[in-house]
C-alpha cells in the first residue's frame, strides 16, 4: 500500500525520549532533592508533554509555511540534508526555549493535578521575623529553585541528544535497517 | 422427532448466555440488529437502515468491551502489566465512528483518534467506584498514583497519534512531489523504504529519456535545409524546453521519469549536439548520475529535383544549373557510460 514508513523517526524519538527522561530525572533529583520515583514521574510527564506540543506546533505550522521553507523541511526529512544551517540553529534555540517553558509549566500542572493544589516552593521567606545575618547571607543557589533545576535538566538532555545527533551526522553511513 | 428436540436443546444450550446480563447477550443483540438492518429496505438516504446498523455497532462495541474485561480474557490480554483490551475496543469505536462516516475503513481520522480514544477507554474504569451501600457505580476521583498513570498513558498515546499523523504527512508530501518517490532515502533519519531504491530502473529510465530525445531531434532535423537547421541550433535554449515537454508527454508518467532533467548543448563547431540527462540537484549531498548521448549533425548534398524539360513549349529549355540542395543529416551515437556525480559537500 505504501512504500515509505517513518520507522526510523519512531525509533529515534523513542530513544531520545528515554534518554531525556533518564538524564532529566537525574538532574531534577539532584537539584530539587526529591525522591527517585517522583523525579522520574516529573521528567517523563514533562518530556511527553513537550513532545506532543512540539508535534502539534509542527503539524499546525506545516500548511502555513512558505513553499521554499517546506521544501527545505522535506529535503531534511527525506534526505537528511541541511542547506540552511542558520535556520536549523535558530529552530533548535527556539525548541530549547519552548521545551523549557512547557516543562516548567507541566511540573506546575502536574502538581495541581496530583496534589489538588499548586505547590508553592518556599522561596519567599518569612520576613516578619528577624533572622539575623545568617538568613540574609544565605546564597540564592541553596534555595531549591524549580525553574533553575528545569533549565539545567533541559540543558543536560539537549546536550546528550545533540551529541547523539552529531555522532550520527558525522559517521559516514547511517544504520541500515 | 425426539432427536430433533435433542438437537434444538443442544443448540439452545450452546447459544444461551450463562446469564442475561453478559457479553453474549449484547453480541446476540448486535447480530440481530445487523440481520434486521440487512432485511430493512429504506429509500436512498437509508436513515432507518443506518440507525439499526449503528445499534448493531454499539451493541458489538459494548459486548467486546465487556468481553475483554472478563477475568480470564483480561489475563490473556495483559502483556508486561499492560492491558491491551482498551486498544481493541478503541479500534472498534474508531472504525464505527470514522470508518462509517468516511466510507473507507482505515481512514486518517480513525488512525489518529485511535490511541487517545483507547486511552480514555483505559482510564474510564478508574473514575468509577462502586458505592458501598447501594452497590451502584458512582463517580470518584482516582487516587494520586492512578492520576499520574492516566496522565502518562494519555500523553504517550498522543505521541503515538502524532506518529500516525506524521506518516500521513509524509504520504501527502510524496503524492504532491511525484519525483520524490523514486529517490534514495537511505540517508534519511526519519523514513524507511521497505522496497530498496533501485538504481537500475532509475538509470534505464534515464536512457529511455535520452533515446526519445534523440529520436525527436532526428525527426525534426533530418533532411531539413541546412539554414533551418542552423537556426534551430542557435535557438537551442528555446528548443530544449519544448524537447523536454515532448519527451515527458511520450513517456509513461512515473516517478523515475521525474527524477531526470534533460539538457542539450552544442559541443563543437561541426555541430555535435550533446543530449544530457541529469539526475542530481545542485548543492546536494546525494550522488547523482549523468547520461549523455551525442548526435552529430552534418550537411550532405542532396541532388535537387531533376530539371523538367518541357519540349512542347516554345521557349528554350531553362538552363538553370542543377543546384545541389544542402540538407542536414543526424547520426546519433550510443549512450555514453554512466557518469556518477559525486555528492558535493558544502
Amino acid at each position: 500500500m505504501s512504500d515509505v514508513l517513518p520507522l526510523r523517526m519512531i525509533i529515534y524519538q523513542l530513544l531520545f525520549i528515554v534518554l531525556a527522561i533518564a538524564v532529566e530525572a537525574l538532574v531534577l533529583q539532584k537539584y530539587l532533592g526529591i525522591g527517585r520515583k517522583s523525579s522520574i514521574q516529573y521528567a517523563s510527564t514533562a518530556n511527553l508533554l513537550s513532545t506532543v506540543v512540539g508535534w502539534f506546533v509542527f503539524f499546525i505550522s506545516v500548511p502555513w509555511m512558505p513553499a521554499p521553507l517546506r521544501q527545505q523541511i522535506i529535503t531534511y526529512i527525506f534526505f537528511d540534508e541541511t542547506n540552511n544551517p542558520p535556520l536549523l540553529v535558530g529552530l533548535a534555540f527556539l525548541m530549547f526555549l519552548g521545551t523549557f517553558i512547557i516543562k516548567l509549566q507541566s511540573l506546575n500542572w502536574l502538581d495541581l493535578i496530583l496534589e489538588g493544589k499548586p505547590v508553592v516552593v518556599s522561596e519567599v521567606r518569612d520576613r516578619s521575623k528577624f533572622q539575623g545575618r545568617k538568613a540574609q547571607r544565605q546564597p540564592f543557589a541553596d534555595v531549591p529553585n524549580r525553574a533553575l533545576a528545569v533549565l539545567w535538566a533541559n540543558a543536560a538532555s539537549f546536550t546528550v541528544i545533540s551529541i547523539f545527533i552529531f555522532i550520527r551526522t558525522f559517521s559516514e553511513q547511517p544504520v541500515l535497517f | 422427532m425426539l432427536w430433533m428436540n435433542e438437537v434444538f436443546k443442544q443448540i439452545r444450550d450452546r447459544v444461551k448466555p450463562p446469564q442475561w446480563a453478559s457479553w453474549q447477550t449484547l453480541l446476540f443483540l448486535s447480530i440481530f440488529s445487523v440481520i434486521v438492518a440487512a432485511l430493512t429496505t429504506s429509500p436512498q438516504p437509508q436513515i432507518a437502515q443506518r440507525i439499526i446498523s449503528s445499534f448493531g455497532w454499539v451493541f458489538l462495541i459494548l459486548s467486546v468491551w465487556w468481553f475483554v474485561y472478563e477475568k480470564p480474557v483480561k489475563e490473556k490480554l495483559t502483556v508486561y502489566d499492560l492491558f491491551l483490551g482498551p486498544w481493541i475496543v478503541g479500534a472498534l469505536v474508531c472504525v464505527y465512528l470514522f470508518g462509517t462516516i468516511e466510507n473507507n475503513v482505515p481512514s486518517q481520522t480513525a488512525f489518529i483518534s485511535w490511541p487517545p480514544i483507547s486511552s480514555i477507554i483505559w482510564a474510564s474504569p478508574k473514575f468509577v467506584k462502586s458505592d458501598p451501600s447501594t452497590k451502584s457505580p458512582v463517580y470518584a476521583n482516582p487516587t494520586k498514583p492512578k492520576r499520574q498513570d492516566i496522565i502518562l498513558v494519555l500523553l504517550a498515546n498522543l505521541v503515538i497519534s502524532c506518529w500516525f499523523q506524521f506518516y500521513f504527512q509524509t504520504q501527502d508530501w510524496l503524492t504532491t512531489n511525484q519525483g520524490l518517490r523514486a529517490e534514495d532515502f537511505s540517508r534519511s533519519s526519519f523514513v524507511w523504504q521497505p522496497q530498496r531504491y533501485d538504481r537500475a530502473t532509475v538509470l534505464s529510465r534515464g536512457a529511455d529519456i535520452l533515446n526519445l530525445a534523440a529520436q525527436n531531434v532526428r525527426t525534426e532535423l533530418e533532411g531539413k535545409p541546412w539554414g533551418q537547421v542552423e537556426r534551430w541550433l542557435t535557438q537551442l535554449d528555446q528548443q530544449v524546453p519544448r524537447l523536454r515537454q515532448q519527451v515527458r508527454n511520450e513517456l509513461p508518467r512515473s516517478p523515475e521519469t521525474d527524477l531526470w532533467t534533460l539538457n542539450a548543448q552544442v559541443t563543437s563547431a561541426a555541430y555535435d549536439l550533446q543530449l544530457q540527462a541529469l539526475s542530481s540537484r545542485p548543492n546536494s549531498r546525494r550522488e547523482g548520475y549523468e547520461l549523455t548521448r551525442t548526435c552529430r549533425i552534418t550537411q550532405v548534398g542532396r541532388p535537387g529535383a531533376a530539371p523538367e524539360f518541357r519540349f512542347n513549349e516554345q521557349a528554350p529549355p531553362a538552363t538553370a544549373p542543377n543546384r545541389q540542395q544542402i540538407v542536414a543529416t543526424v547520426q546519433c551515437g550510443a549512450i555514453d557510460p554512466v557518469r556518477r556525480i559525486e555528492p558535493s559537500r558544502s
